[in-house]
């Protein structure tokens, strides 16, 4: 039941075998960088070594060599096999020529011309550092099909994406030959072992942050928001490497804090620099086996969210909706001070295990507390996209189905006052209020398909498609975001857009229409003229004609629905848009009349329709920010005003992304 | 706050991220539009989140008379992330595209969505 945008999913062999194409990735991205750091460890071996220990360091190269090599082989047929969808033997035969001139078939053609090369190097030559190059080049060759390259990331986050993958080649292939490094050197020689773990520090140390920061800034992309960390397989993923990261770095800290210590005063009896690294190498080849599995998954950012959790965050929403929320967490609050408190009191007067155990239980009583004061119900529903634009066609279809199935109950006009209502215990929702912006879009859509949870509103999901599911909601948040609209008046509120404007389509050559505000998003700001014929016609006529130059300067693209033919728009060769009258015009008015209610014509009753000209101005981001109704400015705006309005907004960075529908 | 707690969480997350990190091409928006009405449309354009391999991503439409034959050769923008396909005249009703994108870095996905010919 749960949908985005549209129904898009990997292919069914793609779904299929994507753990086992991840696991082979796995497997060579560690035989090739281990190939590497034993080239590099048998060319500068750090510390003194024995000449045994490098002859075994160069074998472990050409073994690793060869795994990376031979586990290219079935990459590639898999690879093949993903992409096409079909059957090994059909792909080997007949398509492999196609996928081997796609972007991701030379890439792996690259990577084992490159592999080859440096086995060749390392096996008949030993020219290590050669060798190392090659396998570091051949690693590299793969990230031309990496994420950031395939969706045109910005210079810096491709430059980013390779450090991180570089880097983390690095490290994670200097693990094998230390290990080795570790076994060979025995009792006798550890302190040398410490010697050459010190000196691989003074690298690790560095690249880890290195890591880090590209890590951090890579994550800020991909994942992008806390619904998409807990609620996609990506994100999940990502979650559970995050557990295993959390291995690799405890051992490693621990042996640098010895390391340091040894280094100083000599190993104590019992202590093992191999065991930490043993246990470092088990969690970050996890790490690596996690990172290839991710890596065939959607990436969170284009997933469909899927929410786990029965409750989500949003403070502001729980203390406004919720009776007692703010005593909750005040109290909440007030456990927590007092949990710090008194841990601190009892580790003053003894550092026992027994102080720590005592804040945690205390603050784990505190985040109990607290965590109803500041969260709302939530459902698998709540962060998914609405699989249908917010548009005007939509809105109006959205306006039909509720008047067939929820009127009933929730009245014509959402006041809750349908024809059975009365009796009703709880009362149906009065959908005009602002409660209804505290919900997410997929809120609405769980609601609308399963009943809304201890009420008597039916589910709708056998008796309604996917689609006019999504089209009532529509209808009922442009239903509710039409009263709180009503503040919308002719001056603009600095830095607030969340008015959002509704869609509709324009004529796009002769034929076909185009959605207007998507077309246009992020680069014109628009002047929606709804006008039936009438005086106030007049003053629209007045400031197009004034206005010409500036608003092409100004980058202001003029929409006019004409709900009569009144010819507002003759001879403005700048106008966008000057729809004729019909049905598109209708359903624009109809949609966008939602929108019309102000203070001093708010309409409670619906009976009043739009005035004979309302106009509307809508940043480049898709927000309504100012409008103008003939009956409450006869003039309409003056091109002084909207000029003044047009470059306030210019001045506006984004602030609120239209594509969440977080209302 | 919570943009900011998730990228501390991204960062562990992705302190040992290895090989590139692979993606799939979704269909980010469309002309005409999932669910839209519109008017003889004459070109199909997807827009995909990722560039795409032209030879391998392609697109079907299906309308009430059943699958439509003479759509044009499919096209992909410069940007690699745009496929266009040239629609002959619809008959009136719903049509559902159904669409198969290979990103350039190998994988595939494919999805549906309808829209209606007034």
């Amino acid at each position: 039941m749960v949908t985005g945008p549209t129904e898009s999913s990997p292919s069914r062999i793609a779904s299929s075998m994507a753990l086992v194409l991840g696991i082979v990735q796995g497997a060579v991205f560690a035989a090739q960088t281990a190939f590497v750091g034993f080239c590099l460890f048998a060319q500068a071996p750090l510390a003194e070594t024995k000449t045994q220990t490098i002859q075994r360091l160069d074998r472990c190269a050409v073994g690793a060599g060869i795994l990376a090599i031979v586990g290219l082989i079935p990459l590639f047929a898999l690879r093949a096999q993903a992409m096409l969808d079909e059957p090994l033997a059909v792909i080997c035969t007949a398509d492999g020529p196609l996928i081997a001139g796609t972007r991701a078939g030379h890439a792996i053609e690259a990577a084992f011309g490159l592999s080859t090369f440096a086995l060749a190097a390392q096996w008949w030559r030993r020219a290590r550092l050669l060798a190392a190059v090659l396998g570091i080049v051949s690693i590299a060759s793969r990230l031309a099909t990496s994420h950031v390259v395939a969706e045109e990331a910005s210079l810096p986050t491709i430059g980013a994406n390779a450090i991180h993958v570089l880097l983390a080649a690095l490290w994670f292939g200097s693990l094998p030959p230390l290990l080795v490094i570790g076994w060979e050197a025995g009792k006798d020689a550890e302190l040398r072992f410490v010697e050459t773990l010190a000196r691989f520090s003074k690298f690790a140390f560095p690249s880890m942050l290195a890591i880090l920061g590209t890590g951090f800034w890579l994550a800020t992309d991909t994942v992008a928001s806390w619904p998409r960390l807990f609620g996609t397989i990506y994100g999940l993923g990502l979650l559970v490497k995050l557990l295993c990261v959390v291995g690799v770095l405890a051992p490693a800290f621990i042996l640098r804090r010895r390391l340091r210590k040894w280094g100083a005063l000599g190993l104590s009896a019992g202590a093992s620099p191999v065991n930490f690294l043993e246990v470092e190498f088990v969690f970050a080849a996890a790490v690596v086996l996690m990172a290839a599995a991710i890596s065939q998954t959607i990436p969170a950012e284009h997933d469909v969210v899927i929410w786990p959790f029965p409750f989500r965050f949003a403070p502001i929403v729980a203390l406004a909706s919720q009776p007692n929320a703010a005593w909750l967490a005040a109290a909440g609050g007030a456990t927590a001070v007092a949990a710090i408190a008194l841990s601190r009191l009892a580790w003053r007067r003894s550092h026992s295990a027994q102080a720590v155990l005592m804040a945690a239980g205390a603050l784990a009583a505190a985040v109990v507390i607290v965590i109803p004061a500041i969260s709302v119900p939530a459902y698998p529903t709540t962060y998914v996209v609405p699989a249908v634009p917010y548009d005007a066609h939509v809105i109006v279809r959205g306006s039909i189905i509720y008047r067939e199935n929820c009127a009933i109950c929730h009245g014509k006009a959402g006041h809750a006052d349908g024809p059975v209502a009365a009796g009703m215990k709880p009362a149906p929702a009065d959908l005009t209020q602002p409660h209804t912006t505290y919900h997410t879009m997929g809120d609405m859509f769980w609601w609308v398909s399963r009943g809304y949870p201890g009420a008597a509103m039916p589910g709708f999901e056998s008796a309604l498609s996917i689609e006019d599911r999504w089209a009532v909601v529509s209808y009922v948040m442009a239903l509710s975001l039409g009263y709180q609209a009503r503040v919308i008046g002719p001056e603009i509120a600095p830095r607030q857009p969340w008015l959002h404007a509704i869609d509709f389509p324009v004529p796009a050559g002769r034929q076909s229409a185009a959605p207007f505000l998507a077309a246009t998003m992020g680069k014109a700001r628009l002047l929606a003229i709804i006008s039936s014929c009438g005086d106030s016609a007049e003053a629209v006529r007045k400031t197009l004609a004034q206005g010409h130059a500036a608003f092409e300067e100004n980058r202001l693209a003029l929409a006019i629905i004409e709900l009569a033919s009144c010819a507002i728009a003759d001879g403005q060769t700048f106008v966008v848009s000057a729809l004729d009258s019909g049905d598109l015009t209708s359903e624009i008015a109809t949609a966008w009349a939602l929108y019309r209610r102000s203070f001093l014509n708010a309409d409670d009753t619906d009976s009043a329709g739009l005035p004979e000209v309302t106009e509307f101005l809508i940043d480049r981001f898709g927000f309504v920010r100012a409008r103008w109704r003939s009956d409450e400015n006869p003039e309409l705006v003056e091109i002084r005003d909207l000029l003044h309005a047009v470059r306030q907004l210019q001045a506006e960075p984004e602030i609120n992304r239209r594509s969440a529908h977080d209302h | 706050m919570i943009s900011f707690i998730t990228a501390t969480l991204g960062v562990f997350s992705n302190l040992t991220s290895v090989g590139p990190a692979f993606a799939h091409s979704q269909l980010l928006a469309s002309t005409p539009a999932s669910g839209s009405e519109v008017t003889a449309p004459t070109e199909l354009v997807l827009s995909f989140s990722e560039a795409i391999e032209p030879a391998l991503s392609k697109a079907e439409l299906t309308c009430a008379e059943g699958k439509i034959s003479g759509l044009g050769q499919s096209r992909v923008d410069a940007n690699g992330k745009t496929l266009r396909i040239s629609l002959p005249p619809l008959p009136p009703g719903k049509c559902e595209v159904s669409w198969i994108a290979v990103s350039v870095d190998g994988h595939r996905t494919h999805g549906e969505f309808t829209f209606t010919d007034r």
